[in-house]
């Protein structure tokens, strides 16, 4: 565990050591600024992050494959992937830990956003609640996409490859969802049960689901252990 | 001798590959069988927290128990406009849905959006879905209003010959004759007043033909009940045209003074006016007893602007068609009605996901109500007011869809109540009266008044359920009591019919004084324990005219004072408004010159009530000797207020909707009678009794600081972060 710590650690300090962390943060907290100046804070418009929340799947779809994209791909085009995966440390212990930096980046990335909660609660009476599980859906979300961001930076060493070919698979997904009224119902059923977004909107209004979250944390799992099997069969190809 | 072992052959890589290749597959499927059993699992046995402070997403106590109640299949189709409505009340109104459809598994909801052209498609395929289940029912009402129109044709062609024939009679022996003189103006009055009823006859039956052939709003249903009304006036004139023909042609034709020849001509036309009295007679009773299936009702409910259908499966236990389709079910609710273009002030807007929830719980409950109450009107005008309730036909309408039956009960013509057997054979529906007051501005309405205040005295009497509206009375400024709300002293209950609230507007030209009260918010502050049926009007405009006071008074001894209410009360905040002694002369001037008075009445301490707050509406509960429940009854000392005049007016147009003016009225009259037949249960709260906090008015140049520090503030701040982070760390 504790060498599952160090890598977390050394990979979430990797995200400040290049301006590319802080442009990330920055880029983040301007399209949310935006959507929070102009989506929420509106006069005569409830009180509530709720719009916030259901916008901000969009924003990790984007934001996520940017953090993940660096992950493996850079050491695999570097070539430093070899000393790691030769040291004293399990494929699956590398993933974790790579994963817990990114979550952790992902979770700083979301601290300066508390300012809006703070300034709805200047203005008016809020219910912090939503508000909290907001947070929590955005975070298991963000976690999800991490992972499968993950999966594909282990699978290409250009960094704009994972990059593209996270976001397309989001975005295929998002379509998919989005049409899958038009498919018989039993499929579109299973469409709808497959879609992170839709699951979002229990968070963005305020009531926690422990399905989504085994959902949020299942996913993120499995696509963690098929990125640790991925790495395992750079040993033996 | 040892037998040599074989040496131990090293794999080759394509057999590593293999074995490593196959170790992943395994691992991987094991991996993805282990995720989703636990995403099923998860999705099999989850629970769902609600962590706002309002538990807003928590069904109320009454929705859950409702719910629960529910055995057979149900369907809530929401259908209208969605864009018209504001974002919150959308927003509302998806979570109420939600949270109904994941409360029961008997329950499924559609949402249909008829602002495009795919969602209109739904809407029709609905309607027209909705109307073969009650098919047959609605071919057997076509069908009778059909045969009445044949029939009122008939009567046309009829009326036109005994036209003929009263000119005819007139040729044998009265034309010309002085002594004739009276019974040949009487037969040509005659001829000529059923030339014209023939000729009415015939355009009554061409409106109702073309009635029958327009359609209720999009739902392919002919207008068979505007057919109804459009029918039956004219039919009951022509009974009574021809009844008195009859009779007074009976009588000539008998008289010895008639000439023998005109005598022979009179019998067969008066033979012939009661045939045509019959068979009218028996067209009104037709439409009398007209049983018009729900989904006309629910039609009309959705004929403006769309709303929700609630619809119920028949029961398995059903087996036969007849009992197939007295089981099955189906109500609406209007748009309108579901989501009220209302607020609860600059920073609050009412939570329509409360009333939403409520009403579409109250009409699940509805449809699943064995015994709706009947609503006995009791009146006192000199003639029925019919079935159709012309006066109140919205109220009718709304009542409709609950189920609940109206009957008239016109006191100066029936001394009994009206027999209800074929409305309610096993005698389990609870019954309510509303009791109307008549004028006694003439010795013939005095005695009309006098005798339904004697019925209404009975009833009070009798412990029956009553909904009392009040009229102002001059009987009590000179010194009598006045009888309509006389017995109500007997418990301690007084409402003070001599004085009418007014309340008076100043502007620099003029002073204005009314008698009509447009209460923007009539439930008040919301108290700890506020009354159920206060609930259902909080924050909806409410209107009433001539308003009087209630109070509580010590009961007489011996008697028990029954425990009064306010359900509405009105407050004299700006000194405008006061309880005026003097105002029968203002009540004479009508209602549009009334600005134009010049000396309108004036609040006097000393003999008006100027100090305030008053109740106008209350709830009454008292124990009777032997009565398990406590006797109920509501007074709303206000006349006509759920008239259609003032229930039914359209107000100013918001969000592209058109609202009642007052939807409070109509609110009022469903949440007394549910009250009053005791059946609390299916009271619904108003949007208002929750509100949710709004962002509120900021100046438009602090909110653009606001924003733009937001937009570009926040991010410059992580990058000033981070260039200083680097400077320092190096």
């Amino acid at each position: 565990m504790s060498r599952v710590w160090a890598i977390a650690k050394r990979e979430y300090a990797s995200f400040f050591r290049t301006p590319l962390g802080w442009v990330v943060i920055a880029l983040f907290l301007l399209l949310a600024g935006s959507v929070f100046a102009w989506g929420v804070l509106r006069p005569g418009e409830a009180a509530t992050l709720r719009p916030f929340f259901n916008i901000w799947w969009g924003l990790l779809m984007v934001v996520a494959p940017a953090i993940s994209m660096r992950l493996f791909s850079e050491d695999l085009r570097t070539g430093t992937i070899e000393p790691l995966l030769t040291a004293p440390v399990t494929e699956a212990a590398v993933v974790a830990g790579k994963y817990a930096g990114s979550v952790m980046f992902l979770a700083s990335m979301l601290v300066p956003s508390l300012v809006y909660a703070v300034v709805l609660g200047m203005l008016t009476e809020i219910d912090p609640g939503p508000i909290a599980a907001g947070y929590l859906g955005i975070l298991l979300l963000g976690m999800l996409y991490l992972a499968v961001g993950l999966l594909a930076s282990a699978l290409t060493s250009s960094q704009t490859l994972a990059f593209l070919a996270t976001l397309v698979g989001f975005m295929l997904l998002e379509v998919i969802t989005r049409t899958a009224t038009v498919l018989p119902e039993r499929v579109a059923d299973i469409v709808f049960a497959l879609s992170p977004n839709l699951r979002m909107a229990d968070f963005a209004r305020g009531i926690i689901d422990t399905a989504h979250i085994g959902f949020f944390l299942a996913g993120s799992f499995l696509f963690l252990a098929v990125t640790a099997v991925v790495l395992q069969s750079r040993r033996w190809r | 001798m040892s037998t040599p072992s074989s040496p131990t052959t090293a794999p080759t890589p394509m057999q590593r590959r293999i074995r490593y290749a196959a170790r992943a597959a395994a691992l991987l499927l094991a991996i993805t069988a282990t995720c989703v059993f636990v995403g099923v699992l998860t999705s099999r046995l989850h629970a769902r927290i609600d962590v706002t402070a309002t538990r807003e997403h928590r069904l109320s106590e009454r929705t859950r128990a409702l719910l629960d109640r529910l055995d057979r299949p149900h369907e809530i189709v929401l259908a209208g406009n969605f864009r018209m409505l504001d974002p919150v009340s959308r927003q509302r109104s998806e979570d109420v849905l939600t949270a109904l459809a994941e409360a029961s598994k008997h329950l499924r909801i559609t949402r249909i959006d008829t602002g495009s052209e795919r969602g209109l498609a739904q809407y029709d395929a609905m309607l027209d879905r909705c109307v073969r289940q009650f098919e047959g029912p609605l071919e057997k009402v076509v069908t009778q209003v059909q045969g009445v129109v044949d029939s009122l044709a008939s009567r046309a062609a009829e009326m036109g010959e005994l036209a003929e024939l009263l000119e005819h009679a007139r040729t044998q022996g009265t034309a010309g004759d002085p002594a004739m003189q009276l019974l040949d103006d009487y037969l040509r009055t005659r001829a000529g007043m059923a030339r014209t009823l023939a000729e009415d006859l015939r355009t009554t039956a061409e409106q109702a033909r073309e009635a029958l052939g327009r359609t209720v709003g999009r739902a392919p249903i002919p207008a068979v009940d505007e057919a109804a009304r459009i029918l039956r006036d004219p039919l009951v004139r022509t009974a009574d045209d021809a009844a008195a023909l009859h009779r007074d042609l009976s009588g000539s034709a008998s008289s010895d003074r008639t000439p023998a020849r005109l005598r022979d001509a009179l019998r067969p036309i008066a033979d012939a006016a009661l045939l045509i009295r019959d068979q009218a007679a028996r067209a009104v009773a037709v439409l009398e007893t007209l049983r018009t299936p729900p989904i006309l009702s629910a039609a009309r409910a959705l004929e403006r602007s769309g709303g929700a259908v609630v619809m119920a499966e028949p029961r398995e236990t059903d087996v036969d068609a007849a009992s197939r389709a007295r089981s099955r079910g189906l109500t609406a609710i209007d748009f309108d009605a579901l989501f009220p273009a209302v607020g609860a002030g600059e920073d609050r807007a009412a939570d329509q996901r409360v009333r939403a929830e409520e009403l579409l719980g109250t009409a699940l409950a509805a449809l699943n109500n064995p015994d709706p109450p009947i609503l006995v009107v009791v009146h006192g005008e000199s003639v029925k007011i019919g079935p159709e309730f012309a006066y109140f036909r919205a109220l009718r309408s709304r009542l409709a869809l609950r189920g609940i039956d109206m009957v008239e009960w016109a006191t100066a013509l029936e001394p009994e109540a009206p027999v209800l057997t074929n409305l309610d054979p096993s005698g389990k529906r609870p019954v309510v009266y509303l009791g109307v007051p008549t004028g006694a501005g003439s010795p013939e309405g005095a005695v009309r008044m006098s005798k339904l205040a004697a019925t209404l005295a009975r009833l009070w009497n009798d412990g029956k359920p009553l909904l009392l509206t009040v009229n102002p009375s001059t009987l009590p400024t000179i010194g009598e009591k006045d009888p309509m709300v006389e017995f109500l002293a007997a418990a301690g209950v007084v409402v003070d019919t001599a004085r009418p609230l007014l309340q008076q507007f100043r502007s620099p030209q003029s002073t204005i004084v009314t008698p009509d009260f447009l209460l923007p918010d009539p439930g008040g502050p919301q108290p700890a324990e506020r009354h159920p049926i206060a609930g259902t009007i909080t924050g909806l405009p409410t209107y009433f005219m001539w308003p009087l006071p209630i109070r509580s008074a010590p009961a007489p001894e011996g008697k028990a004072a029954a425990t009064v209410t306010p359900l509405i009360v009105v407050q004299n905040e700006g000194r405008n408004v006061w309880a005026e002694s003097e105002w029968l002369q203002f009540r004479q001037v009508p209602a549009n010159q009334r600005s134009l008075v010049r000396n309108p009445p004036a609040p006097d301490s000393a003999r008006d009530d100027t100090t305030g707050p008053w109740t106008i509406a209350a709830a009454v509960e008292r124990r009777l000797p032997g009565a398990a429940a406590p006797h109920r009854t509501v007074i709303v000392a206000s006349h006509a207020w759920f008239f259609d005049a003032i229930a039914a007016t359209p107000g100013d147009r918001v969000d592209g909707r058109t609202p009642l003016l007052a939807p409070g009225n109509l609110e009022l009259v469903e949440a007394c009678v549910s009250w009053l037949a005791g059946q609390d249960e299916l009271i619904a709260p108003s949007a208002t009794a929750r509100a949710v906090p709004l962002v509120p008015p900021i100046a438009p140049g602090n909110l653009l600081v606001v924003r733009w520090l937001l937009v570009l503030g926040l991010p410059a701040l992580v990058l000033a972060v981070g260039v200083a982070w680097r400077f320092i760390r190096g």
